[in-house]
C-alpha cells in the first residue's frame, strides 16, 4: 500500500472508532495537509494525529473512555486534555530529558558513523594523535565563546558553568592566551596564538590546543565518548524554548547583533544557517531504506526556487523575524525580547524553587505564545494560531538538534575523535579553503555521513516520543473498542435467548418481539 | 553497505529512522484479537426459532427510521408534509435487503459427527432394535426467511 494511503487508512481507523465507540470525532481527513502529503517527515502527521486520537469527556464524548480510575484523565473536566498546545508543551518541556538521551546516543553514533570506525580501539599513549590545535572557527564557528555568558541575551545561549562546556570555554579564552584547564578530567584545554592570514596580512588569533587526558589512556574510545557526552549538558531546560524560537526565527541573534559588537551575524551567516536548514528538512523527508535511497548531492545543492526561499528566510532571519501563514495571511513573528527576557528572569525563582521549574517554563512558554499569537489575531483565533506556532516550534526540534553540533562543545569533541581516528582535523590541508561565513554548511557537506545520522538520530527522537503519546491515546480508543464489541456480543446473545424463550403462547408458539409503527408505509 | 538506521534493531520493534516502520507500528495497534464463540443457545432453544416470525422488510426499515435520531437526524414527514425520501429510501434498503435474503442467500449444513441414531432391523426371525454413532458429516440446506 502507498505512503500517503497507508496515513489515511491509520485516520479512517481512528475515524471508524470514533462511530463504533460513539466518541468525539474531529476535523475531515480531507482538512489534513499532512496526511496528504508525500514527505517522509512523520513529524507533523503524528502531530495531527496525536489529536485526532486524543479523546476527552469533558468535549462531549458519550462514549467509553475511562472516567474513574487509572485511565482516567484528572484534567479532563478543564477541557484541556487534547489540546494540542498543551501536548506540544508536553512534549517541549516533559519530555525534554528523553529528548537529550536520545540526542546524545545519536551524536556518539554519529561520530562513529562518520569516521568509519567502531570505536573498540584504546586510546593510545604518548600520540600526537590524543592532542589538535584548532584554530577559532574550527571549534567556534558561531563565535559563542566571544560572548559573556552571565550577560542576557548571550546568556540564554549558555548553561549552567559547571554543566556546559560552552561556559567553561567562553570563560578559559576569554582569560587569554597561555589560559588553561581541565574539564572533567576528560579533556585538557589552553588557550593559544594561531597565525592566521587574512588578505596578505599575517596576524594572530585565539586557539585552542585540546588533549585527550591522561587518565584515558589504555582505555576504549568508546568509553571515552560516552563519559564525555555524559560529562556534558546538551541543552539548558531553562533555556529550551528561547533556543528553539532563535531556531525559527534568530530572534537571539538578532538581539545580539544590535547590542553586541562581538557578534557578527551576517546576512551571509543567516544564508549559511538557512542552507543547514533546507539540508535536514531534505534528509527528513526522505526514508532512508527506500530502495533507491542514496545521500546524493543533490541533498547539498538547490535550485533557484530554493535559492530564493533561503534568501528570503535568511533577510528575514538577520531581522529576527518569521514569516508565518495563518489562514492564508503572511504575518511576522518579531520582538520577542520581552519575552525572552522573561525566560532569562525566571532563572532566579528557579533556583529559589527547583520544583516548580517545569510550570515557570510551562507558563514562560504560554505567555510567549499568547504574545505572539496577539501579534498575528485576535479573539478567537489566538488558541488556532499559538496551536499553529507551536506545531511550527515542534518541528524546529530536529533543526536545533543539528544545530548544536556546530557549537563548541560538539566541534572539540568532532576535532578530537577524527584526529585520533585520521590523524587530520577538518578541514583537511590543502582542501577547498573554507570561507569561514560558509563553515556550518561545508562542514555539513563535508561531513555528510555525521551530518545526516545527527540530523536522522534528532528527528527519530522526537518521533519516539511522539508515537508513544499517540499509540498511548490509540490504546485508549482500541481499549473502548474491545469492550464495546464484547458488550455487544453478549447482548446478541442475550437478545438472542430472548427471542427463544419469552413471551411463549401456546396458541400461535412465539410472539414477535416487537411492534413497530409502520403505518406511514401502508 | 547497510543503510543507514535500517538494519539497526530487533525486526519486531518500531524503528524510529525508518517512517514505514512507525506507520506500520501504528496500523498495527488497530488488530483487534479476536476468539471463537461457542454456540449462542442450547439446541432444544435453537428448535424453538422455527416459530420466530421471519424478516420483515417493514418492519426493519420502521425500526431504523425510529432510531435515525440517535445520528442526529430528523424523524417524520417533511415540513412539506410529504413522506421524507431518505425515509422512503430505507425502506427500500430493507426490502432489497430481505429479497436478497429470503431469495439469494445460501445456507448449507454441516451436522457435527457424534450424533446417536436408534437403528432397527432383523438378526434372522428376531426384530432387533439398538444405538449407531453417526460418524460421518451430514450435508443439508437451508433457506433463511
Amino acid at each position: 500500500m502507498g505512503w500517503v494511503d497507508d496515513k489515511n487508512n491509520l485516520v479512517q481507523q481512528i475515524n471508524l472508532s470514533e462511530v463504533l465507540g460513539d466518541l468525539p470525532n474531529n476535523k475531515l481527513i480531507s482538512n489534513i495537509a499532512s496526511v496528504k502529503s508525500t514527505s517522509f517527515n512523520l513529524v507533523p502527521f503524528l502531530l495531527d494525529l496525536m489529536s485526532i486520537a486524543c479523546k476527552d469527556t469533558s468535549n462531549g464524548a458519550k462514549g467509553c473512555l475511562p472516567s474513574v480510575g487509572k485511565g482516567a484523565n484528572p484534567s479532563s473536566s478543564k477541557g484541556a486534555k487534547c489540546d494540542v498546545l498543551r501536548v506540544i508543551t508536553e512534549i517541549l518541556v516533559d519530555f525534554f530529558p528523553v529528548l537529550i538521551r536520545i540526542v546524545k546516543e545519536g551524536i556518539i553514533k554519529g561520530i562513529k558513523a562518520g569516521l568509519l570506525c567502531p570505536a573498540d580501539f584504546k586510546i593510545p599513549s604518548l600520540s600526537l594523535s590524543t592532542s589538535v590545535e584548532l584554530k577559532p572557527d574550527e571549534f567556534d564557528s558561531g563565535k559563542l565563546t566571544t560572548l559573556d555568558p552571565t550577560v542576557f541575551p548571550a546568556s540564554l545561549f549558555f548553561g549552567e558553568p559547571d554543566k556546559d562546556l560552552n561556559v567553561f570555554l567562553a570563560n578559559l579564552i576569554q582569560s587569554g592566551v597561555g589560559s588553561t584547564g581541565n574539564w572533567k578530567n576528560l579533556l585538557n584545554f589552553e588557550v593559544i596564538d594561531y597565525a592566521v592570514t587574512s588578505g596578505g596580512i599575517s596576524t594572530t588569533d585565539l586557539g585552542l590546543l585540546v588533549k585527550i587526558d591522561n587518565s584515558f589512556v589504555g582505555k576504549e574510545f568508546d568509553v571515552f565518548l560516552k563519559d564525555y557526552m555524559n560529562s556534558i549538558e546538551l541543552f539548558n531546560f531553562d533555556n529550551f524554548i528561547p533556543n528553539l524560537m532563535e531556531e525559527v526565527n534568530g530572534s537571539i541573534s538578532n538581539i545580539l547583533n544590535n547590542s553586541d559588537i562581538n557578534y557578527d551575524f551576517s546576512i551571509d551567516k543567516a544564508t549559511d544557517k538557512e542552507k543547514v536548514g533546507k539540508m535536514v528538512e531534505k534528509i527528513l523527508d526522505t526514508d532512508p531504506c527506500e530502495e533507491d535511497f542514496s545521500l546524493s548531492n543533490n541533498f547539498f545543492t538547490f535550485n533557484s526556487d530554493e535559492l530564493l526561499d533561503i534568501e528570503k528566510k535568511a533577510k528575514n532571519r538577520l531581522n529576527g523575524k518569521k514569516i508565518f501563514n495563518y489562514s492564508c495571511t503572511p504575518s511576522a513573528i518579531e520582538n520577542l525580547e520581552a519575552n525572552l527576557k522573561l525566560f532569562s528572569d525566571s532563572k532566579e525563582d528557579i533556583n529559589k524553587k527547583p520544583s516548580e521549574v517545569k510550570s515557570i517554563i510551562k507558563s514562560n512558554t504560554n505567555r510567549m505564545l499568547n504574545s505572539m499569537a496577539g501579534g498575528i489575531g485576535g479573539g478567537g483565533e489566538i488558541e488556532n494560531i499559538k496551536k499553529s506556532i507551536s506545531i511550527d516550534l515542534a518541528l524546529a526540534l530536529p533543526k536545533l538538534s543539528t544545530s548544536l553540533i556546530f557549537t563548541p562543545k560538539i566541534m572539540v569533541l568532532f576535532q578530537v575523535a577524527k584526529k585520533l581516528v585520521t590523524n587530520q582535523t577538518y578541514p583537511e590541508p590543502n582542501t577547498v579553503n573554507l570561507n569561514s561565513v560558509n563553515f556550518t554548511f561545508d562542514f555539513a557537506v563535508a561531513n555528510r555521513v555525521f551530518f545526516e545520522y545527527v540530523v536522522r538520530e534528532s528527528g527519530a527522537a522526537l518521533l519516539e516520543i511522539l508515537y508513544n503519546q499517540v499509540k498511548e491515546e490509540i490504546l485508549k480508543i482500541v481499549a473502548c473498542i474491545v469492550a464495546v464489541l464484547i458488550k455487544e456480543a453478549v447482548n446478541k446473545k442475550i437478545q438472542i435467548l430472548k427471542s427463544l424463550t419469552g413471551g411463549f403462547n401456546k396458541v400461535s408458539g412465539l410472539i414477535p418481539i416487537k411492534e413497530n409503527n409502520i403505518s406511514q408505509f401502508l | 553497505m547497510a543503510k543507514l538506521g535500517c538494519n539497526d534493531v530487533n525486526p519486531n520493534e518500531i524503528n524510529f529512522k525508518q517512517p514505514r516502520s512507525i506507520l506500520n507500528g501504528l496500523l498495527s495497534l488497530f488488530r483487534i484479537p479476536t476468539t471463537t464463540s461457542g454456540s449462542v443457545a442450547p439446541k432444544q432453544l435453537i428448535l424453538a426459532s422455527k416459530s420466530r416470525p421471519g424478516l420483515s422488510a417493514k418492519s426493519m426499515a420502521a425500526n431504523v427510521i425510529q432510531r435515525q435520531a440517535e445520528a442526529g437526524l430528523n424523524v417524520g414527514p417533511l415540513g412539506t408534509g410529504a413522506i421524507s425520501p431518505a425515509e422512503i429510501m430505507e425502506k427500500i434498503r430493507m426490502e432489497e435487503v430481505v429479497k436478497a435474503i429470503t431469495t439469494q442467500m445460501k445456507i448449507d449444513l454441516a451436522v457435527t459427527p457424534g450424533g446417536t441414531s436408534v437403528v432397527s432391523g432383523t438378526a434372522g426371525p428376531i426384530p432387533v432394535v439398538g444405538n449407531a454413532i453417526i460418524t460421518s458429516i451430514l450435508g443439508g440446506n437451508a433457506i433463511a426467511s
